[in-house]
């Protein structure tokens, strides 16, 4: 775990930064058997139009958003929390660049940014210092979120920035430009997933994993747990805004009620891909997986034409089912 | 604390309901239209149905679970009211829907107390699969019911209170003299405040917690038929977010998300203070964009408040 030793070994360092420790690579074996079993039985019983290339890359492009929102959840989850406030992130980070295209895309970005990472700051101040359960905070920023990006925009969409600049003609094709066979948002998303990966094998990161297994203990052993809490609660909303720059250039326009479904959705990835809810524990690679699983069941659904109102009760009971098989394994 | 001398601590204790008075004063003397009977009986049924889900969340949260489907059975049990009542008649409806709320509450409840899932997730699940259900079992359509006698019922006046506001406060007195007073109350606080030392003590834990969550998927079926009363259809996206309402109505009331702590009253309070803020942001013209803005911070500020005396109280 510690980072010298892993300098010392690089191979193990890489295995380590991508799949953690032997037994998550073992969850993670187990959920790409899961993964490979849909996508086998899924092509077969689809004629082979699951696994064409083509559809593979939408299953990806469509699930860009809710890759990155995964990556943010799973820190916020792991130091034991719970953030319901990623979706207001998404919302707000996608009307604030919109409507700052005036000054150019670069200043569009970095306002997107900050109005992500100020987020996450109340959140960890309210969560740390005035030890507020995560849920609640979350809760209340969540609302506070959706309704300042509604007064933001008068209520509605946007899709120009006042002085009339609207999102370049470049980035219009953004999301169905293709980089070595996978969509640019599909790269962004690895590339958050593997920035927060590095600072999870760093010597503070590894705190994160400390905190959220045991915080009193962490506390005692001298880690000081508020600024860790603090520091994940930041990044986990500033990835999340990250997520509202993909959303913006995937349609276009500013959506202050953008991501409603975002929270419990990543939470229900997180969920299948064995991350503990209580704190702790899991990779991230594996609430990634979850994304794959539930996403190329929806799209094989969508295939099959399975009634559009049915894919939420088939998604319920996966979650259920997949919760209820990891807690066979640990008996 | 046992002397009858007045204490601020006693004030404290009951801080909610103070909150609510004051407030309620506040608004009555700052808004000349917040004591209208209008305005008044509107805010009564709107959050009537939230309160009665909010005593469904209550002890629920009080045994450190959480019921996040219960706006989703609440869609079940609107459509449920609706198509039954096509069928045999509103009354046998409104059993349908009651019945059809409880069964799925024990359902949660029996996946939550017999297998190792949090009841975050699982009800996080049934929170899909009721409102999947609820699109499917209606084609994704709302079902007209425009039966008089029945719409009647979100109408209806008992000494000049809104019928449903009236229910609401029996099933508070009824649940708060439960808790205290009948064993199995008291054993969900013993579930919340320590699980195991109430197993050991021979409680059958997941009898409670089939309870429970039984009760939140009644109390759901009870909202679900309201709303469905109120507008005359069984609308399969009725219900949609109110969860949250009803644990945010509980956090405010006092309970603990932890569990083991709170009271009835509290709750109460909770359900009236977020109904009391909503009026009167209304009245007073604010913007419903600022609105959740108001709203949320004042929900927060308020429970660091609580939390800052909590801590200094126990620091004593």
């Amino acid at each position: 775990m510690t980072p010298s030793s892993s300098l010392a070994e690089p191979r193990r360092f890489f295995t380590q930064l991508i799949v953690g420790s032997s037994s998550e690579q073992k969850n993670l074996l187990r959920l790409l058997a899961i993964l490979l079993a849909v996508a086998v039985i899924g092509a077969a019983i689809s004629g082979g139009v699951l696994l064409r290339p083509q559809n593979l890359s939408n299953i990806l492009q469509q699930n860009a958003v809710l890759l990155v929102v995964v990556t943010a959840q799973f820190l916020v989850i792991v130091t034991g929390g719970f953030d319901l406030s990623v979706g207001a992130a998404v919302a707000l980070a996608s009307v604030v660049f919109v409507s700052s295209l005036d000054h150019g895309v670069g200043l569009a970005i970095l306002a997107a940014l900050v109005s992500g990472l100020l987020l996450g700051l109340v959140n960890g101040v309210l969560v740390t210092f005035v030890r507020l359960p995560s849920f609640v905070v979350t809760l209340g920023t969540m609302q506070i979120g959706y309704s300042l990006a509604k007064v933001w925009t008068g209520g509605g969409t946007i899709d120009a920035a006042p002085g009339g600049a609207t999102i370049p003609r470049q980035l219009n094709s953004f999301y169905s430009t293709n980089l070595i066979g996978l969509p640019l948002p599909v790269w962004v998303a690895l590339m958050v997933l593997v920035l927060v990966a590095i600072y999870l094998r760093t010597s503070t990161g590894c705190f994160v994993f400390a905190v959220g297994g045991n915080s009193r203990a962490a506390r005692l052993a001298g880690i000081s747990t508020s600024r860790v809490r603090l520091v994940a609660y930041a990044t986990a909303s500033l990835a999340a805004s990250v997520a509202g720059l993909l959303f913006s250039l995937r349609v276009g326009y500013g959506d202050p009620q953008a991501g409603v479904m975002l929270p419990l959705d990543s939470i229900a990835a997180v969920s299948i891909g064995g991350v503990s809810l209580t704190g702790g524990r899991g990779s991230l690679i594996a609430g990634f997986m979850g994304v794959l699983i539930i996403a190329m069941l929806d799209n094989l659904m969508n295939l099959l034409g399975v009634n559009v109102t049915l894919q939420p009760v088939v998604k319920g009971v996966i979650v259920i089912l997949t919760v209820f098989a990891y807690g066979l394994r640990r008996d | 604390m046992r002397s009858a001398r007045f204490r601020p601590q006693s004030l404290a204790r009951h801080g909610q309901v103070v909150a609510v008075v004051i407030l309620f004063g506040l608004a009555a003397v700052l808004e000349p239209d917040f004591l209208t009977r209008f305005n008044l009986s509107s805010i009564a049924f709107q959050y009537s149905v939230i309160g009665l889900i909010a005593l469904g969340q209550f002890p629920v949260i009080l045994t450190a679970g959480i019921d996040l489907s219960q706006g989703s059975v609440i869609g079940i049990t609107a459509v449920v009211t609706a198509m039954a009542a096509q069928v045999m008649g509103y009354q046998l409806g409104i059993v349908a829907a009651l019945l059809a709320g409880t069964a799925s509450g024990v359902i949660t409840g029996l996946l939550v107390a017999y297998t190792r899932i949090p009841a975050f997730v699982v009800t996080l699940g049934m929170m899909s699969i009721g409102r999947g259900l609820a699109l499917t079992i209606s084609s994704g359509r709302p079902i007209p019911l425009l039966n008089l006698s029945f719409m009647h019922l979100a109408h209806l006046r008992l000494l000049g209170v809104p019928a449903s506001f009236a229910f609401f406060l029996l099933c508070a007195a009824l649940l708060a003299l439960f808790l205290t007073q009948w064993p199995l109350g008291r054993a969900i606080y013993a579930v919340g405040g320590h699980e195991e030392n109430a197993r050991l003590t021979g409680l059958d834990v997941p009898r409670i917690k089939i309870c429970v969550y039984g009760f939140s998927g009644l109390m759901a079926g009870f909202a679900g038929v309201l709303l469905t009363a109120k507008i005359g259809t069984g609308h399969p996206l009725s219900g949609t977010g109110y969860e949250l309402v009803s644990i945010s109505a509980v956090i405010i009331g006092g309970a603990s998300l932890f569990g083991g702590i709170g009271r009835t009253s509290g709750i109460v309070a909770g359900v009236l203070l977020l109904g009391i803020l909503d009026s009167v942001l209304n009245l007073s013209g604010v913007s419903p964009y600022v609105q959740g803005t108001v709203k949320g911070s004042i929900v927060l500020i308020a429970l660091a408040f609580s939390q800052y005396s909590v801590s200094r109280s126990a620091r004593r």
